[in-house]
Parts: structure tokens; C-alpha cells; sequence
């Protein structure tokens, strides 16, 4: 399946989803980075076919790094690229998965089925701390840590970003997300003005 | 006033004036200022009225504990006055009272007293009807029995949540508190201290103590940054692995600590003896806190009863406030005078020893304190302070795991914790100097600090200096009573003696009998006298009965605050903005939005009829991307479809759909879909919208356990659904841009096939869904919209109409397809749905496949028929209506509707299985009682053979 | 609230997760006699003791054991499924 000439529409963008939904600025930073280049196997035989394309896999809840893409292992065979700037490089591993023959894994359509949203601001920790029962501290949880857990009350998968945090989830979910943000945020500020 | 100059008033703003009322009159106080300080500061003492004798009530101990001092705020019943802020224009009343504070006409409830004896309740109310209890007796106390009112009306709160992390929680920045946590920080570790109170210090920011130790410890703990200090925060429950809700104001911190030290500190213990309730008698502390935090003279003229230390520094707080002490009274036998009994005589106080306060008494209306009785000789006075002794605070600790003792030789409660994470420090530990008190907290801390790995040098517990065995009063009933043991309760001690002559003898049973220790203060005031009560009354130790078990929460806690604040979850197809641009009612179904139907809710009926019949006749294009889709893949994928659901899938052709049905073990249907082979190893299957998040987990369940070479994909969010349908739907997906052959022959029903439409990557199922010629377009989410768009273009010239989920709920219906979850429920069998050709017979086996066959063998009671109710017939069911034989209810109706194409109403309905023959008369009782009779009909309403969809 | 140890995700909030019960025998369907097998699906083993369960890490949606002790409610400890075949 390659798409043709049809328009990607994600949540944000006008005629998205979530369309209207305000995205939070100030203190506490929300901005979307779905659809930006991302890319995912999983099942079996993922994890054989990338490293005998040369990915190194790092272990299982950690991040690492393939030609400045970032290779989250979420799983023995579940791993997922993002490619903020390397838009390029992915294209040519998935060009090679498309051609490839089996066994080489199965697409996780994680590109289709997840938000990708960052959360930043100097008012990070807190939001976060609002958002996620995990410890997050530095000293916990480090640049090259994933944690699988719950962010807004919905199933998610953060971790930490050059700017702040990192967080995907369930795409449908995106205006709600936007809105619970926005609402923890709102009571930070509340709290400590 | 009562106010006192400053330095004292560590609390108020004296520069800040603000004006509230109390029960309609107008009061002043400070910024700072609590409402009882506030009022006690203007001589109103008089805060409540008792629980059942409805007696005046004032400032007992100024920690917010008990029921004495709790007030009703417009939107907020049973505040405490004592811990509650003053605020401009506050309005604040009492509760409890029958009439108000000053004029409380159950007054007279207080002579009445012994006809309300203990347990009055359970011999009182048991007749004279069975429901006497619920319809008469009990909503008559519940406005007699000093509740406040909740106000319905009352304006949103904004409460949240968050969640912190620490090595270290020290709960109380007393002098324990306060070390220990200085001492864990300077060493490394990262600590949150938190305290109830506005201020850090604990009994150094009340009582009687040289400044610098609090000044010192201050300086300490503002040079660590990685000590995090919440004061004005309760710490409310201790739960399993160190988890501790800290409530500041409206926002819960859910803490998860490595260790914690508790150093809650020790309540003061009242004396029992008549009349000890009175507004003017009060806990040394509470004196203290008045004259230190708020700068109120606590009266004019008092009497100190002291059986220790801190009752004399309160007298001499008393003398440097300007109170004049007429006598400090201590029940100790005479013994060698300290430095603070010389101070007093010094300063002209006539101390008294081996000596107690016999009875008290009370101005008109027992409104203030008169005068109480030493040694037989009255002596008038406004002020009462009683420092008699103390118990642990052991709630946290006892939550925690800690076993509450008794050590004879000392006279005092104990607590000791099971090795953990979880340590004691201070007065809670039983220390009782200070120094000893500030000396425990780095022990704590080291101990702690080695736990989380820290080097710390662990030393031994100092052996504590020959401990003086502690004052305990002598408990004996008063002949004339009012003498209190639990002020919240109104419990005197001849109650509890009466308990246990009545066979209660066992702490948890005198507590549910009398009901001590259940009010406000859950016990902080009695659990000690009660003890000691008890034990005096069955012959038996203070250690042998022990106190009741104590569970979260601490205090009392705001629904709010365990709410929190919550944004309604929601979910939204790729679609969600067509189909607002499209004017569609959109209806939550779960989290979902969904469209109920196209246009103005005014013409809702004629909408949704005009979309069925869009799709009879026509064309119609639906939504259907909330529905469950699951890609199972691997070498296994058949075979692991095989055991999961009823029908064969292993040897399904690729290119094949297959309609499939999920038992559970008992062999109940509890979800349907279709199954299409994308590949040898590759099938894309549906489940229905709400089930689906429980069937992909189900499945990982079972592979968890079957181990079978498979992976499952939840697809739901990633991928889109469009159905489109009707007689014209072969010729709109023709008119688009598209690689598939849509063709009859090519593309036959109960087939799927992978191409592109519009440029966008499709999984086309043709199905039956609507009964119509069906085609299921799925594609990834994101290009959803652009596949909408180029459908509903390509429909235009054939009247295509989009349309919602009531018109699809009526279409199904019209062709008798089932709705898991709503004409199925927790029993349903596969032979009770008429679906015995959609469970193989040759599979060895499948979930719930064992369990069929036995259900088989018990024999079917009911079957899942179709009911035509004549055209024009005056009274129609609902859903959930019973279908009854012989006048006894055999089944219900599933789903019912009114159906445009056949003009009548049709539903599914469950009957016995002796009527299931297409023409048997069943009888269905409607909502308002009357008894209908239908005829059964085939579940297929609309076109039996099913010629339409497979055309 | 309690923790549980997920062998895959580390110690968290025991709300994160999901119990499937405890790891049960099961009875080959052919070869057991109707009330045995009704046994086997209504009646639940509560003895005092250590049980074997099986739990779900839902946000990752992984599949594992934990041995509690059903008095005290101490996991006792956590671990892979594949390990349960290995003992097996």
C-alpha cells in the first residue's frame, strides 16, 4: 500500500479531527508533530531484518540512534523510527522493506494509528508531573529511556525530547488530549501564579 | 478584643482587617486570622452545639479535629473553624442547631439526657414497621444530628492532581520532623517535607521555647534545594509501597516516597470530669496556639491543670499574656520543685499539689466556664487549660503497619513498626523533650539514608533516660454525669461502662455499640480514656484492649479533591470534520462521536427516514471507522483464528471474507466481525466498536498462552472505514479512479481485495451490513477525508446521501443482523441466535466450543425471533419489554424500530423456544402494562433471500 | 496504591495494569466429563497460599506472570512467560 496523489489529513490541520482545537502555548508548550516522518515494524522477523540492514536495536524501552534517526524499541519485535530530520533515510529503509521479501516483519502503521505531540515550557515539569504517575526525574528517567505508561489518563508512550517530552498516543484521542493538556496546565497556573 | 500586642500573632496581619459574620452577626478579624481565632478574638467562644444534648461548644484544642469547632460555610458544611482562613465577607453559621447558636431549642435535649442511653439507637428504632428505620426514624436524626448542608448549587471548584517522587517524605516539620529532614537532604537525598500547618516548627511555633531552635533549624533547611517543604498540607492515608496522598488545599500530590519518616507528633488527652465540655476549658496547646499564632488572650482569669511540664510553661505564657492565673492545680503527689515551678512561685502563682479539677460549672445556659472545684472549695475563673498528658498521633503509623502497646511502666501508648520503609521520629515515637525530640529525627534519617543506599552512619537508639512513669487519671463516672469521654459522640463514661455490662467488651465492639471515636475527631480525644475505661471495667490492662483499627483517610477529605479534575475522554474518526461540514447531529457513542444522522434536529424523523431509504433505493455512504480492526499475522494466523472464533479460517482462500463469531469459555457469543485473508499470512478482521478493546486483549491473552507464532495489530485508530451501500454502490466505486475490478463476477460477495481508489490504498470487503450491495472501504486514517471527498463526488450524480447511525441501526434491523451487547447478553448461545451454520462442526476445537455442545445437552429454553407488530397498532413496546407465556416472562425484546421500507414497526425479541416457528403468536408486555400480541417472522424482516446483497 | 513490578516496564502504579486471574490448568475439553468441566469454568481456587497469575502491562500490552502470596498480598515476584514453560 503506497498512497498516491491523495492529501494527508492529520488531526491539526484544517479539516483534521481535532480542527479547532486550540493547542496550548505559554508556560506549558504543546505542539504536534504528527505526520512527520515515522515509520514501524513489528511482529515477527522485524527485529532480524533491520539488523541485517545494519540498524543497530538498542534494548527493549530504549532509544537509540540510526543516521540521525531516532529507533525506539517498544518491544522485542516492535520498533519504530522517527525521523524528524532525516525524512530521507527513512524513506529508503521503507523503500527496502516494501521490496523486501518476507520474512522481514510487518508494518505497525504506527505513522497512521499514533498522535506525535511534544510537550515543552518552562512549565514542563509540572504539567508532567499533572499528566503521568511515572518519575520522571533526570536522575529516573533518562534521555534514552521510554516508558510505555499513561499520559492524560490514555495509554501512551513518552520520553524525553532536546526541548521537553516526547508523547504518543492513540491518534483518535488527539483533540482530547490537546484539551487535557490544556487543563493541567491551566491548574498549574492556578496554583502557582 | 482580645487581642494581644505583637510579637504575638505569628500568623495574622494586624495591617489587614477583614470583616465576616458569623450566624448573621458582623465580626472582624485579621488577614491570618482562622475563623475561631477570629471569633474567639471578640469573645464569641461559643463556635457549635453538641451532637445529642445539643450543649454550647467552643475551642477545645485548635487543631481542627474535633466536632466542637466545626461550622457550616455557604457552599461548605463541617469546616473546621479552628484551621479555616477568614475571608472578606465570609459567611459562617452553626450546625446543629435547631433554631440558632444562641437560642437552640434542643437545648432542652440536654435534660433529657437519660432517655437517650447508649445504644439508644439499636433499642429504639427497630419498630414499629419493618421500614420504620429508613422512612421515619432516620430522616427525622438526620436533622437532629449536627450534620451541615450541602449545597447543591454550590460554584465549580477547580481541584487537580499530580504526581511527586522522592527518596525521602517526612510527614510534620515539628523539631523531629524538621531535623530529619534537614539531616536526609544534607546528605544527598531528595526530600519533601510537608506539614498541616501554614508554618514549619510544630510545638515551636506555639509553645514555650527559645526562638533560635526554630531560627536555626529555618536557616538549615532554606539552604537545601533539593528539600521540597509543602506546609499548609495534609498528609491524609498511608497506603501500600509508600504511597501518601498529600492534600494542599484543592490539589492531591499522589506521592510515591522510598521511605518516610512519620513525625506526627502526640495529641493532648483532656481530663474527664463533669462539665468538661465547656467553652473556657481547653487543651494547653490550644491556649498556646491562640496566644502565639493569633495573638488572642485565651480569658481573664484561669485555673491550670498541669500533670506536666508543658502545663506549667502554659501558665507562665498565661502570666506574659496578661491572663491572671489564679491556681495551677497538679494531681502529682508533691515532689522535687523543677525550675518552671520555682518560676511560677516566683511570679506569685499558687500552685496546688495532689489535686485535680473535681467538676466545673457554667454560666446561664452552660454558654461559658464559671467556676470549677478543687478539693472541695469552688474557685471562679474563665480559662481552664488541661495539660494531663498525650498519646501518639498514631494514625499514619498505625496505617502503615504499626502496633499500638502500652508500656506499664511509663503509663504511655506506644507504637512499633515492623522493619520497612517506614520510620518514626518525635513525640510520635514517644520522646518527650525537646532535645530528645530533635535528636531523634537524624537517627530516623540516617536509618532511612542507609536504606536507599546512602552511606549513613546508623546509630543506636539512645537508651532513653529512666523514663518517669506519666500521670494518668483516675476515670470515675460522676454521679450527675457530663462527663465526657467523646465530645463528638456526646459519650459520657457511664456510657461506656454500660456498654460493656451490656456484654461489649472488645474494643471494635464497645466502638460500633456506643459509637466512640466514629465523629470528627475518630477517636484522638477518647481512644485513651476508653482504653483505660474498658480495661478498668473488664479487669483487664490498657494493653489487652487496645485501641480500634485505623484506616485511611487521616481526617476528613473533599470529594473533589479525590476527583480531581478529569476532561471527559473523546474519540474522533478521521471524518469528524466532514461530517460537522456536513450538518450531522453527532451523539458520544462510548468515547466516540458518532453522526446520529445528517441535518436540522427538527427534521431528524424525516432524515433519517430519507437516508434508509438513500440506501434501499439509491446509494449511502457511512462512517464506519469506530469499528474494531485487528491485523493478525504470521505463520499461525490461521490457525490461531481458528481456535479463537466459531467458523474455519484456517483453510479460508486468500481474497476471501469470512463472517466470524467469538464464544467465550461458558460458550456465550460475546463478539461478531468479518475476517478478510489479505495473505497466507495476513488477516484483516473486524470487531465491533466496544468490544474491541476487550477482544485484543483477549487475544493477547490467549497467545500469551498458546504461544503460537502470530502478532496482533490494533488497527482502529490507524485505519478508516467507509460503507458504501445501496443497489447504485457498484456504480459510484466504479466511477472513481481505481485499480480494482468492481466488477459482479470479479468481485463476488464475501470477498476483500487490496488496490488503490482515488489514489488512496484500500482493503475493499464486499458484505452484507445494510443487506444492500455492500462495499467496506479501509484505508490509513490520514487519508480518510481525501477517500470521503472523492466518494461522495463520484456519488453525486447518483443521489448519494451520507448517512448516521440510527438509519444504519434500522437497516440492520430490517435484516434481523444482531448487535453484540444489545440482542445478546452475559448467556447468549450461538443456537440462541439462529447461528448454527456459523459454527464449524468439523474444527476440533475453538474457545467455547466444549462448552456449546454441553449447554446443547442441557437444551434450549429460548430463541432470538423476529416480531412484526401490525401497522397502525396503537401501543408499542420498547426495548427491554418481556415477552411472557403463559403470564410468565420467558424473554424481552432486544431492539425494535420502525421501519419505512416495510411500514411497521419490527423487533428482535426473545422467546420461548416452543414459539420460535415463523407465525406463532407471542404476547409482549408494553411499558404502560398492556399485553400485545405479534406474530413471529423470520429474523430477515426485508428481503429473506438475501438476493439484494449478492447482487 | 500498590506496585507492581512489570519484568518488561519496571515497577508501576498497579492501575496500569490488568489481571487475567490465576494460571489454571486446563482440562483437555474431549476428555472431561460435563461437571468437571463446569468445575473447571465456575469454581475458582481461593486457597490461603502463593498463586501464579497473569497480568497485563496495558499500555504496552505485555503479557506476564507474578507470584502472590494471597494473605499477605506480597508479590512475591515477576516474570516472563516463557519462564513458566521452562519450570513446566
Amino acid at each position: 500500500m503506497t498512497a498516491g496523489a491523495a492529501t494527508h489529513i492529520y488531526p491539526f490541520v484544517p479539516g483534521g479531527a481535532a480542527d479547532g482545537t486550540k493547542l496550548i502555548s505559554g508556560a506549558v508548550v504543546l505542539s504536534d508533530l504528527t505526520g512527520k516522518p515515522c515509520f514501524g515494524l513489528k511482529g515477527g522477523g522485524s527485529a532480524a531484518w533491520l539488523a541485517a540492514q545494519g540498524v543497530p536495536l538498542p534494548a527493549v524501552n530504549r532509544i537509540g540512534d540510526h543516521r540521525g534517526m531516532r529507533v525506539l524499541r517498544l518491544g522485542n519485535e516492535d520498533i519504530l523510527f522517527l525521523a524528524e530530520n532525516a525524512g530521507e533515510t527513512l524513506a529508503q529503509i521503507k523503500a527496502a522493506w516494501l521490496t523486501a521479501v518476507a520474512p522481514k516483519g510487518y508494518s505497525s502503521w504506527r505513522e497512521e494509528g499514533w498522535a506525535w505531540m511534544r510537550l515543552s515550557g518552562p512549565r514542563l515539569v509540572e504539567a508532567m508531573s499533572g499528566l503521568c504517575a511515572l518519575d520522571l526525574r533526570p536522575q529516573k528517567f533518562g534521555v534514552d529511556d521510554i516508558a510505555q505508561t499513561r499520559v492524560g489518563h490514555i495509554e501512551a508512550v513518552a520520553f524525553r525530547s532536546p526541548t521537553g517530552f516526547d508523547i504518543l498516543f492513540d491518534i483518535t484521542a488527539s483533540a482530547y488530549f490537546a484539551r487535557a493538556v490544556a487543563a493541567v496546565a491551566g491548574h498549574q497556573h492556578r496554583g502557582h501564579p | 478584643m482580645n487581642r494581644l500586642p505583637a510579637p504575638l500573632g505569628s500568623r495574622i496581619d494586624r495591617s489587614r482587617p477583614i470583616r465576616f459574620s458569623f450566624e448573621g452577626k458582623s465580626f472582624e478579624g485579621y488577614e491570618g486570622d482562622s475563623i475561631a481565632s477570629a471569633l474567639a478574638a471578640s469573645g464569641q467562644w461559643v463556635l457549635s452545639r453538641s451532637f445529642k444534648y445539643h450543649r454550647p461548644r467552643g475551642i477545645l484544642s485548635m487543631t481542627g479535629a474535633d466536632a466542637n469547632a466545626l461550622v457550616q460555610l455557604p457552599s461548605e458544611p463541617n469546616t473546621a473553624a479552628e484551621r479555616t482562613p477568614i475571608s472578606e465577607g465570609l459567611r459562617v453559621c452553626a450546625q446543629n442547631v435547631n433554631g440558632s447558636l444562641e437560642r437552640d431549642r434542643d437545648a432542652v435535649m440536654d435534660r433529657f439526657g437519660r432517655f437517650l442511653p447508649v445504644g439508644f439507637y439499636y433499642r429504639t428504632f427497630m419498630g414499629p414497621r419493618r421500614d420504620s428505620w429508613l422512612k421515619f426514624w432516620e430522616p427525622m436524626i438526620r436533622r437532629k444530628a449536627g450534620l451541615g448542608v450541602v449545597d447543591t448549587k454550590a460554584p465549580h471548584r477547580h481541584f487537580d492532581k499530580t504526581n511527586l517522587h522522592c527518596d525521602l517524605l517526612v510527614v510534620g516539620a515539628g523539631p523531629a520532623g524538621l531535623s530529619a529532614a534537614i539531616a536526609a537532604a544534607e546528605a544527598g537525598a531528595d526530600v519533601i517535607l510537608c506539614d498541616e500547618n501554614p508554618e514549619i516548627g510544630g510545638s515551636l511555633s506555639y509553645g514555650r521555647y527559645d526562638p533560635a531552635v526554630l531560627f536555626g533549624l529555618t536557616s538549615r533547611l532554606e539552604a537545601l534545594p533539593n528539600l521540597r517543604l509543602l506546609t499548609g498540607t495534609v498528609c491524609n492515608g498511608w497506603y501500600e509501597d509508600n504511597w501518601l496522598p498529600l492534600i494542599e488545599g484543592d490539589r492531591l500530590h499522589r506521592t510515591r516516597a522510598r521511605e518516610v519518616i512519620l513525625a506526627t507528633g502526640a495529641i493532648e488527652q483532656p481530663a474527664v470530669f463533669r462539665n468538661n465540655d465547656l467553652p473556657g476549658i481547653m487543651l494547653s496547646g490550644a491556649a498556646q496556639r491562640l496566644i502565639r499564632h493569633y495573638g488572642v488572650r485565651p480569658g481573664q482569669s484561669a485555673v491550670v491543670l498541669a500533670a506536666n511540664d508543658d502545663g506549667y510553661r502554659t501558665a507562665l505564657d498565661l502570666l506574659d499574656a496578661g491572663v491572671s492565673v489564679v491556681e495551677l492545680v497538679d494531681p502529682r503527689s508533691a515532689g522535687e520543685a523543677g525550675p518552671l515551678e520555682a518560676e511560677l512561685r516566683g511570679r506569685s502563682v499558687a500552685i496546688r499539689k495532689d489535686a485535680t479539677i473535681e467538676v466545673a460549672e457554667g454560666r446561664a445556659g452552660n454558654r461559658h466556664l464559671a467556676r470549677v472545684r478543687i478539693g472541695g472549695s469552688w474557685i471562679a475563673c474563665d480559662l481552664l487549660t488541661v495539660s494531663i498528658g498525650q498519646t501518639p498521633a498514631w494514625q499514619l503509623p498505625c496505617q502503615a503497619g504499626g502496633k499500638v502497646g502500652y508500656d506499664a511502666g511509663t503509663q504511655m501508648m506506644t507504637i512499633t513498626l515492623p522493619q520497612g520503609p517506614v520510620h518514626l521520629a518525635g513525640a510520635v515515637a514517644g520522646t518527650d523533650e525537646l532535645q530528645d525530640a530533635i535528636a531523634s529525627g537524624p537517627r530516623a534519617a540516617a536509618t532511612a539514608l542507609s536504606r536507599l543506599g546512602h552511606a549513613a552512619t546508623v546509630e543506636p537508639p539512645v537508651t532513653p533516660k529512666a523514663a518517669r512513669p506519666r500521670y494518668v487519671q483516675k476515670i470515675v463516672a460522676d454521679p450527675k454525669g457530663r462527663d465526657f469521654v467523646d465530645f463528638d459522640e456526646d459519650l459520657q463514661v457511664k456510657d461506656l461502662q454500660n456498654a460493656t455490662k451490656d456484654g461489649y467488651r472488645e474494643i471494635e465492639l464497645v466502638k460500633r455499640f456506643t459509637t466512640v471515636g466514629m465523629g470528627p475527631s475518630q477517636g484522638r480525644h477518647s481512644a485513651l480514656a476508653t482504653a483505660r475505661i474498658v480495661a478498668e471495667a473488664t479487669g483487664r490492662t490498657v494493653g489487652e484492649i487496645g485501641i480500634t483499627t485505623a484506616r485511611p483517610p487521616v481526617g476528613p477529605e473533599t470529594l473533589g479533591v479525590l476527583a480531581g479534575h478529569q476532561e471527559v475522554l473523546e474519540r474522533r474518526t478521521a471524518l469528524h470534520a466532514r461530517h460537522i461540514a456536513l450538518n450531522a447531529a453527532m451523539k458520544p457513542v462510548g468515547a466516540w462521536w458518532r453522526p446520529y444522522y445528517y441535518g436540522d434536529a427538527n427534521s431528524a424523523q424525516e432524515a433519517i427516514r430519507e437516508e434508509i431509504l438513500a440506501v434501499r433505493q439509491g446509494v449511502g455512504l457511512l462512517d464506519v471507522s469506530t469499528l474494531g480492526k485487528l491485523e493478525i499475522r504470521g505463520p499461525d494466523a490461521g490457525e490461531f483464528l481458528d481456535r479463537l472464533y466459531t467458523m474455519a479460517h484456517a483453510n479460508q482462500p486468500v481474497g476471501r471474507v469470512r463472517y466470524c463469531l467469538m464464544l467465550n469459555e461458558m460458550g456465550s457469543v460475546i463478539d461478531d466481525g468479518v475476517a478478510y485473508r489479505i495473505a497466507e499470512d495476513q488477516f484483516y478482521v473486524t470487531a465491533t466498536t466496544g468490544a474491541v478493546a476487550r477482544v485484543y486483549a483477549d487475544m493477547l491473552f490467549w497467545n500469551a498462552e498458546w504461544r503460537l507464532k502470530v502478532d496482533v495489530l490494533n488497527l482502529t485508530g490507524a485505519f478508516s472505514g467507509l460503507n458504501v451501500t445501496g443497489p447504485k454502490a457498484r456504480m459510484v466505486l466504479q466511477a472513481l479512479d481505481s485499480d480494482i475490478d468492481f466488477s459482479r463476477d470479479a468481485f463476488p460477495y464475501l470477498s476483500g481485495r487490496d488496490g488503490m481508489v482515488a489514489g488512496v490504498p484500500v482493503r475493499v470487503m464486499r458484505i452484507g451490513f445494510t443487506g444492500e450491495l455492500s462495499y467496506e472501504l479501509h484505508c490509513p486514517s490520514s487519508l480518510a477525508p481525501s477517500l470521503w471527498d472523492a466518494v461522495m463526488a463520484a456519488g453525486r450524480p447518483h443521489g448519494l446521501r451520507p448517512y448516521g447511525l440510527e438509519a444504519s441501526r434500522i437497516l440492520r434491523l430490517e435484516k434481523g443482523h444482531i448487535l453484540i451487547g444489545q440482542d445478546t447478553d452475559a448467556i447468549t448461545t450461538p443456537d440462541e441466535l439462529g447461528f448454527g451454520w456459523a459454527v464449524s462442526k468439523k474444527k476440533p476445537f475453538f474457545v467455547g466450543k466444549r462448552s456449546i455442545e454441553m449447554r446443547a445437552r442441557l437444551g434450549q429454553t429460548r430463541k432470538l425471533v423476529g416480531l412484526k407488530f401490525p401497522a397502525g397498532s396503537r401501543n408499542i413496546p420498547g426495548e427491554s419489554c418481556l415477552v411472557l407465556r403463559g403470564g410468565a416472562p420467558v424473554g424481552q425484546i432486544t431492539s425494535i424500530g420502525y421501519s419505512p421500507s416495510l411500514e411497521a414497526h419490527i423487533a428482535l425479541a426473545y422467546v420461548h423456544v416452543d414459539d420460535q416457528a415463523e407465525g406463532s403468536r407471542v404476547t409482549v408486555k408494553c411499558r404502560d402494562g398492556e399485553l400485545l400480541e405479534a406474530p413471529v417472522v423470520a429474523h430477515a424482516f426485508f428481503d429473506p433471500t438475501n438476493a439484494r446483497q449478492e447482487m | 496504591m500498590k506496585l507492581l513490578t512489570c519484568p518488561m516496564n519496571g515497577p508501576r502504579n498497579i492501575d496500569e495494569f490488568q489481571s487475567f486471574g490465576p494460571v489454571r490448568a486446563r482440562p483437555d475439553p474431549n476428555g472431561t466429563a460435563d461437571r468437571e468441566w463446569s468445575r473447571h469454568l465456575f469454581r475458582a481456587e481461593n486457597r490461603k497460599g502463593i498463586v501464579v497469575e497473569w497480568w497485563r502491562h496495558v499500555p504496552s500490552n505485555y503479557f506476564f506472570l507474578a507470584e502472590r502470596d494471597l494473605v499477605s498480598n506480597e508479590i512475591i515476584r515477576t516474570f516472563d512467560a516463557s519462564q513458566l514453560r521452562e519450570r513446566a
